[in-house]
């Protein structure tokens, strides 16, 4: 057997094997029930696994995990199909490595104990360590150690954090025994003073944020996408910077929920500089992967400004963005891969005028990037439509700001399609440039079919995580009145202070 | 009868020592069987021992022998069998490196069960005597073995500097016991008339706790700078045998020197026999002096991890790079020991930690042993550019073991470091804990760049004749292997990370009460 036939079979395996979970994943797609808004195919009772630190496995799914979850059992099966182009060493490491990645991402989002919960966080830096650091471009090296870096040094402070609301708990509620609980349900019932809230979040959130990854941490993301291999690119940019958002919604808000309310402002305030620094960097870049890459770290801020603005509408907005982004970048990541394949350069000059010689290319492209700016008709329309109304109704000015950087993105994003496929051909070698194949066609196929689903039906998928979304803004508002009351309360003392004063004069 | 049948274990690993030697007058193979044969005696012994230290755990009851001089109590047979497994695995890897180089098997293997024999004697007493004792069996044993590379001047280096320091280290521990010795008397005399000076940990304890209280504070014990100096040259002291900087010098220049199987010995049998002698002073005697110590054991704990990560981050030759490594590790254990207290966890921490570090370490060596080639070469990272491809299998397992020292889950190394860090919180040390979550990010530094030359560089070096590993060397591999997943995420079946962590729970309650 040839190397390559050898090859052929193990992404075959693959394929298959993340074939099956994606099918296995549809069952709960179709049968997740809308108007729950707690978890859902979870275990009757939780296995232990550590029981003197009430460390379990414990699993389930609700509105803000389903839809994640189906996204990466969908993109991981087209990235391992689009991996057979351009994965030509040591196919069966990165293979492995694949489905290594997929494991902990999918771990990740069931997690309900957050003690697992942080060890597949940290399990899906190594697979994605080694594809960008062995299958990657020239400055591979630096690309992915500064990723790994950047990653721990995020989710160190999330570890002492998590060890410490472990503590609190229970010396809150069991003093002298030995019956722990990471289980982060029973642990957001944890009444922890503002101070001590306002820490943990921020160690939570600098693990999420460097994930996201949010301004101004994001700088180990153009690094890595230009390095990886198309199909790390793909994961990373549709499945991986997700589980930021998701941290945020699932931990960052939940158990914090004082701390993020306090933040919020200071946090949509960061978000609006990334969406704005974002898109005018994508402007300048003259490679078409790292322009995709600074106009994640925009289209992610602007999911960020969504889930803190705290409202149904914004959360919600946010989680359809990331679905909108992770469809439309990987599948931005995918085309740029297949001129990549055949001209071995990215540069944006390299090219001009290609759609005369690549039609089916050009009008696969284009749909991609109308999804990307948010046009009608689109997945990335209803994302950035919702996240803006939710903004709206939580500061105008910062609404305005985020608008600014949606047509910002429309602009570089026209551009860069006018340069690459619109006019003559100016450069020799392009003239022969091969349309997609049919392989490559169906390659593509599922992620616009996606775009345009999601962007004419969106009812269907933001009922799903409407419950659940309503319930975490639920809380986040019982805490906001609990605020105002004791603020209350304190203007009260303040006024009765200065009324005694004012009778003793 | 009884007080043998309680020293067993130590006693069977002392005479399958001796066997050897014999043997080894009467040996007539080639050096290649000899060895072979040694190994399965040797292995024969330890198994023995192991069965006896698993049938001396489940005792109830005094455990005591020879006079109360030794005590075979559960945190003693805890931190044996990580010596057993520990001298297993370097006799197995052992094998090939000796037959590589063309040394004599001699009275190697005899050597390493001495030395084995001395760190079980270190631990299975309550007399600080006996530790020393231990210590000293231990520590000539180990004197040898760095220079057993006759032939090289480095390995000669390392062993009369080994030597040197470790005199003056132990000189140290033992005036300090002295010192201790002598205060106990009086210091006893506070609280009962009939009080005698004594060696032992427990009975000092009680003496220093009701001392402190008649006289009302540390201050107004008489002779209370006595006490103070002992137990200052007691942390100095064990401070030079775990290599904590700044008592770390010796630490680079002997690990690079030493035969690599010893130096992966040395860097977890000798720490973790100085750390339970260490420990089980500190937990019992010492605890009521916590606040006179506790300041020195803080900078001791962030010197070694900053310091030690630091360095290895500019070392060139694995061997120094590990040796930098292990510095820093025993900065996390000392968390541990700045974590001591009457309702912490921390002991188990240490105990726990030791276990995952003795299987990741060893492994690491393991690989690193096989990949030394002559005189130094196969040593520098430059050397390991592309051995990923040459040997995968082995690179897989040299990979796992950086990224478990790195502390990344699911991984023996991230439990230890998760079960230290959960008892500093508990402790209320958060400032200990966020420096040694920053340095732990550092090492990650140097563990990847193992990696990134192993995988990720290209330029291979020339094919030379590659050697084939031994079975020896891929059992001792596996086992490690093995043992560093299992005690990173083993489930509650039986024998996973409850269990052992529950091991560890019971062995502290002997310390500590």
């Amino acid at each position: 057997m040839s190397p390559d036939r050898k090859g052929r079979e193990l992404m075959y395996t693959a394929l298959a094997v993340s074939g099956f979970t994606f099918l296995g994943s549809l069952y709960f797609f179709f049968t997740f029930m809308n108007s729950e808004s707690g978890f859902q195919f979870g275990l009757d009772r939780p296995l232990a696994w550590i029981p003197s630190l009430g460390i379990s496995w414990q699993v389930g799914l609700d509105g803000i995990s389903i839809l994640l979850y189906v996204l990466t059992t969908l993109i991981t099966p087209l990235a391992i199909l689009s991996a057979d182009s351009h994965i030509k060493e040591r196919k069966n490491l990165f293979y492995g490595m694949m489905l290594v990645l997929e494991t902990a991402m999918l771990g990740a989002l069931i997690s309900l104990d957050l003690f697992m919960f942080y060890v597949f966080w940290e399990l899906m830096l190594i697979p994605m360590y080694f594809i960008i650091g062995l299958w990657g471009g020239p400055r591979r090296i630096y690309a992915t150690v500064k990723f790994f870096l950047f990653t721990m040094a995020g989710s160190l402070p999330m570890f002492l954090a998590i060890l410490y609301v472990y503590w609190k708990y229970k010396t809150q509620f069991y003093p002298g025994g030995e019956a722990f609980v990471l289980n982060w349900i029973e642990l957001s019932q944890l009444d922890l003073k503002a101070p001590e809230q306002l820490y943990l979040f921020l160690a939570f959130a600098i693990s999420f944020a460097v994930k996201v990854p949010m301004f101004p941490l994001h700088t180990w993301l153009p690094d890595a996408h230009v390095e990886a291999p198309t199909a790390g690119s793909i994961i990373l940019a549709g499945v991986l910077l997700k589980m930021g958002g998701y941290g945020f919604l699932r931990y960052g808000l939940l158990l914090f929920p004082g701390a993020a309310m306090a933040m919020a402002p200071m946090m949509m305030t960061l978000c609006v500089v990334g969406v704005i620094y974002g898109a005018l960097v994508a402007m300048v870049q003259s490679d078409i992967k790292s322009l995709i890459a600074y106009s994640s770290v925009s289209h992610m801020a602007m999911v960020m400004l969504g889930i803190f603005s705290l409202t149904t509408t914004g959360i919600q907005g946010g989680i359809y963005q990331m679905l909108a982004h992770g469809f439309s970048t990987g599948a931005l990541f995918l085309l740029v891969g297949f001129v990549y394949d055949r001209r071995h350069t990215r540069k944006i000059t390299d090219y001009g005028g290609i759609a005369k010689v690549m039609p089916w290319y050009a009008a696969a492209f284009l749909v991609t990037t109308f999804a990307s700016i948010g046009l009608p008709g689109t997945n990335g329309f209803v994302g950035e439509f919702l996240i803006l109304i939710g903004t709206f109704q939580a500061s105008p000015f910062i609404a305005g700001g985020a608008g600014l950087g949606v047509i910002l993105g429309a602009w570089y994003m026209l551009r860069m399609y006018r340069h690459v496929f619109h006019g003559e051909i100016t450069v020799e070698e392009n003239q022969g440039l091969e349309d997609m194949t049919v392989y490559e066609r169906w390659n593509v196929a599922p992620f616009i079919l996606f775009i345009i689903l999601m962007g004419v039906f969106p009812q269907p998928f933001l009922k799903m995580t409407e419950s659940s979304v309503q319930k975490l803004v639920g809380i986040i508002n019982s805490e906001r009145t609990v605020v105002a009351e004791k603020n209350a309360i304190k203007q009260k003392l303040v006024v009765s202070d200065s009324a005694t004063t004012a009778s003793v004069d | 009868m009884q007080d043998l049948i309680r020293a067993a274990p130590i006693l069977v690993v002392a005479l399958t020592g001796i066997v050897l030697l014999i043997l080894d007058a009467f040996s007539s193979e080639t050096p290649d069987e000899e060895g072979h044969f040694h190994i399965t005696v040797g292995i024969f012994g330890l198994a023995l021992s192991l069965v006896l230290c698993l049938m001396a755990w489940g005792k109830p009851g005094d455990t005591t022998f020879f006079a109360g001089l030794g005590k075979m109590d559960k945190y003693a047979v805890f931190l044996n069998i990580t010596f057993l497994f520990g001298a297993g695995l370097t006799m197995l890897v052992s094998a090939d490196y000796l037959c590589k180089f063309d040394v004599e098997v001699g009275e190697f293997y005899s050597l390493l069960l001495f030395a084995t024999s001395g760190m079980m004697i270190m631990v299975s007493t309550t007399n600080m005597l006996i530790i020393f004792l231990g210590l000293e069996v231990m520590s000539l044993a180990f004197y040898i073995l760095c220079g057993y590379l006759r032939a090289r001047p480095k390995s000669i280096e390392a062993s009369m500097k080994y030597f040197l320091m470790g005199a003056f280290a132990t000189g140290i521990v033992f005036y300090g016991i002295v010192l201790l010795y002598g205060i106990s008397g009086p210091i006893g005399k506070l609280t009962q008339p009939l009080a005698k000076p004594t060696l032992d940990v427990a009975v000092f304890s009680t003496y220093v706790s009701q001392g402190i209280e008649k006289a009302g504070g540390f201050d107004s014990l008489p002779n209370h700078s006595v006490l103070m100096l002992g137990v200052a040259l007691l942390v100095i002291g064990f401070g030079f045998k775990v290599a904590s900087v700044p008592f770390h010098m010796w630490a680079p220049d002997v690990y690079e020197g030493a035969p690599t199987t010893i130096t992966g010995f040395m860097a977890t049998g000798v720490k973790a026999a100085a750390f339970g002698a260490f420990v089980r002073i500190f937990a019992s005697s010492m605890l009521p002096l916590k606040d006179q110590w506790h300041q020195a054991i803080w900078w001791l704990a962030v010197l070694s991890m900053f310091g030690g990560n630091l360095i290895a981050i500019t070392q060139t030759n694995i061997k120094r790079m590990m040796a930098y490594s292990s510095i820093a590790h025993a900065g996390y254990m000392l968390i541990g020991l700045c974590s001591l207290g009457p309702d912490s966890s921390s002991a188990a921490a240490i105990l726990y930690y030791l276990v995952a570090y003795a299987f990741m370490n060893l492994g690491a060596f393991a690989v690193i042993s096989f990949l030394e080639t002559k005189e130094g070469r196969g040593l520098s990272l430059d050397e390991y550019s592309g051995l990923g491809m040459k040997y995968p299998a082995l690179c897989a397992a040299l990979a796992l073991f950086m990224l478990s020292l790195g502390g990344i889950p699911p991984t023996a190394g991230f439990m230890g470091k998760f079960y230290v860090f959960r008892a500093a919180i508990i402790s209320g040390e958060y400032t200990l804990a966020g420096l040694g979550i920053l340095s732990s990010l550092i090492s990650l530094y140097y563990y990847l760049r193992v990696l990134v030359r192993a995988y990720m560089d290209k330029s291979v070096a020339p094919d030379e004749h590659l050697p084939v590993p031994s079975t020896f060397l891929k059992v001792a591999t596996g086992v490690a292997v093995v043992g560093t997943l299992w005690l990173g995420f083993g489930p509650n079946i039986g024998f996973g990370v409850e269990d052992i962590w529950q091991w560890a729970i019971l062995s502290q309650s002997q310390i500590m009460w």
